[in-house]
């Protein structure tokens, strides 16, 4: 659904570059996330796919679409919500998705029904300046839905909501991607990323430094680790194995047998300590 | 209709915005000072310059008859002009004889009413009579013969239509697009299938609705209902589409109000200079006059105190439509290439 190929950008036109290089390809149903810090170049990639920003260098493919041409019909099949609450403030949340619905050639969401997905339901007669920023956050979320995207571009959808609300985000997430929908994730929050992508890439500094599955990721670069607590002569003893070392594995065998065992936990590593490991530095 | 969805959507917001109120009070303050305070003629008796070359007997009679506050004597015809020109106010009178008969001379700056011209010339010339026996000969020299007969407070109509629909769609419109900007709305705009035409038209309408109810609401006021109104709405339409075009340049330009302010400032100065020659027409030196209101405020001059120069209005009317034409093509290209 998405084809990305050789993609540079330069807000200065010049050598410095926000964005290096960067290939990926995203399939249809995937959750795809696009995981680096702050100033990595992740809305950058996604202002270009979404034909915000113009594409200077590369090749970019979006539902069939070639960017190098760009088709106000591409929009029709795309939903983006932005990192910046970017509502109008003088207008009420319904009113603010009555107007967008209006600029679409496809069916589109009744407002009041999103709005109620999002909770916002009772305040869908207040002006939008009067909303808190998560508020707006998922007025936005809310509005990128309207034409049921086949390609959804979702830029921080979480960032500043409370765990709750968060979490039914998640689940509206997860919920469209199982009917289908093809989502581009962006974000820094590793959490976010680890339970709802299929498959994440790591930006650093403008370049994408690996992409597998969380799962592949733990398994490749995490030391699968096994947190033990037993009791030996009366005392509590906290120990951790690494089952990758053939001693220690030993070891924790032999313990396994001796029946002291009191807790057990397996440990994996987490896509940020992941991500220090191959970049060397952290998601902040 | 995405382009209704639009046009309901910027009227809504402008309904809510201070920029609305702003501009809604100043048209009544306009039309409240047009119609209360600045008077439609000189309502204080104007100073009357006199230079009577006149000899002996005649002129002793005249200095004697003229002994009022308001008159002032001049020892010469030029005198008289050159101190006109500094009271814009005054009006003067010239008395000489000849072939033994006085003739009078009126000359006026232009701008008086018919009405007070009357007046002067019959009072003068009753005198004239009266006092001294002789019946004159008289006839009247216009300083500023390009000033038809407009009272003081419709003169300032032209300057007010200029203001309302010019520049007020230049600053509006590029105040807007600026909001939208900073609000990052029209980024969401951008991922939809509308148009950026849509968009830009869309904000120049509803400025041109906006020229409409003020304008028209000002000059139905001050003028009444006698005036060639659908010229008027021509020019009206066509000055605030080219104002609105000129302020989506400046927005298409910048990424925000404050860094668009000083070319803001400097355009609307340079746009306002012309206001100065149409009230002192002797000051209208060509780089003025090739300012894009210049004409303008000639053109409206011409629609409210028609001289038959129907020519004019035409002129403009088209000038400015075309200018648009092309203005909108450039504002295009330039939201195209830079929208956020
Ligand atoms: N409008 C802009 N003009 C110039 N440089 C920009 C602009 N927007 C971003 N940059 C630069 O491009 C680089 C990448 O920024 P980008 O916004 O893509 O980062 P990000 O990964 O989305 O970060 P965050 O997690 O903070 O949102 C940064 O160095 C940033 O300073
Ligand atoms: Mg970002």
């Amino acid at each position: 659904m998405i084809k990305v190929n050789g993609l540079w950008h330069s807000y200065s036109k010049d050598n410095i570059y926000a964005v290096k290089n960067v290939t990926f390809g995203v399939e249809k149903g995937e959750i795809f996330g696009f995981l680096g810090p702050s100033g990595a170049g992740k809305s950058t990639t996604q202002g270009i796919l979404t034909g915000l920003l113009p594409l200077q260098k590369g090749e970019v493919y979006v539902g069939g679409y070639d960017l190098k041409k760009p088709c106000d019909d591409m929009f029709n099949i795309i939903g983006v919500s932005f990192e910046q609450p970017n509502v109008y403030g003088k207008l009420t949340a319904v009113e603010n998705l009555e107007f967008f619905a209006r600029l679409y050639d496809v069916p589109v969401n009744d407002p009041m029904h999103l709005l109620k997905m999002v909770g916002l339901e009772n305040d869908a007669k207040k002006k939008a300046s009067e909303f808190s920023k998560g508020m707006k956050q998922r007025l936005v979320f809310a509005r990128s839905m309207l034409n049921n995207p086949e390609i959804w571009f979702l830029d921080e959808p979480t960032a500043g909501l409370d765990p709750a609300t968060a979490g039914r985000i998640k689940e509206i997430i997860r919920d469209r991607n199982k009917k289908g929908t093809t989502i581009f994730l962006t974000t820094h929050n590793m959490y976010v990323a680890d339970e709802l992508c299929d498959r994440v890439a790591f930006i650093n500094d403008g370049e994408i430094v690996l992409i597998d599955s969380p799962r592949n990721l733990k398994l490749k670069y995490g030391d699968r680790l096994v947190e033990v607590e037993y009791r030996e002569e009366g005392e509590l003893i906290k120990e951790t194995f690494s089952i990758t070392d053939d001693n220690e594995r030993q070891k924790l065998t032999r313990l396994i047998a001796s029946g002291n065992i009191e807790t057990m936990h397996t440990k994996e590593a987490t896509l940020e300590e992941i991500f220090i490991k191959v970049t060397g530095r952290g998601l902040k | 209709m995405k382009l209704w969805a639009l046009v309901v959507k910027d009227i809504k917001l402008s309904a809510k915005s201070n920029y609305t109120y702003i501009v809604l009070v100043f048209v009544i303050v306009f039309v409240v000072v047009a119609v209360f305070f600045v008077p439609d003629e000189f309502t204080n008796d104007p100073e009357v310059f006199v230079h009577a070359g006149t000899e002996g007997l005649l002129s002793g009679k005249i200095e004697k008859a003229l002994d009022v506050d308001e008159v002032v004597f001049y020892g010469s015809r030029d005198e008289v002009i050159s101190n006109m020109k500094k009271d814009r106010t005054s009006i003067g009178v010239d008395i000489t004889t000849e072939n033994g008969k006085m003739v009078i001379e009126f000359i006026t700056q232009g701008y008086e009413s018919e009405r007070l011209k009357k007046i002067l010339e019959a009072h003068v010339m009753g005198w004239a009579a009266l006092e001294t026996g002789y019946e004159p000969n008289s006839y009247v020299t216009v300083l500023e013969s390009n000033n038809p007969d407009i009272p003081a407070n419709k003169g300032m109509l032209p300057v007010f239509l200029v203001m309302e629909s010019a520049f007020m769609g230049f600053f509006m419109i590029a105040a807007y697009v600026f909001q939208d900007k900073e609000e990052g709305t029209i980024k969401a705009y951008a991922v939809t299938p509308a148009k950026i035409w849509q968009y830009l038209l869309s904000k120049v309408l509803v400025f041109v609705l906006f020229g409409w109810v003020s304008g028209l609401l000002a000059t139905i006021i001050i003028m009444g209902p006698g005036i060639r109104y659908l010229q008027f709405m021509l020019l009206l339409t066509s000055a605030s589409i080219f104002g609105s075009m000129l302020g989506l340049i400046a927005a298409g330009l910048f990424t925000s109000f404050t860094k668009a302010m000083n070319v803001i400032f400097v355009v609307a100065f340079v746009l306002g200079i012309t206001v100065i020659p149409y009230y002192m027409p002797s000051f209208s030196p060509v780089y003025i006059r090739i300012l894009p209101t210049y004409p303008l405020l000639f053109a409206f001059r011409e629609v409210l105190f028609p001289t038959g120069n129907t020519v004019l209005v035409y002129t403009n009317v088209l000038g400015y439509l075309a200018a648009s034409a092309v203005l909108f093509y450039i504002a295009n290209k330039l939201f195209e290439k830079k929208l956020v």
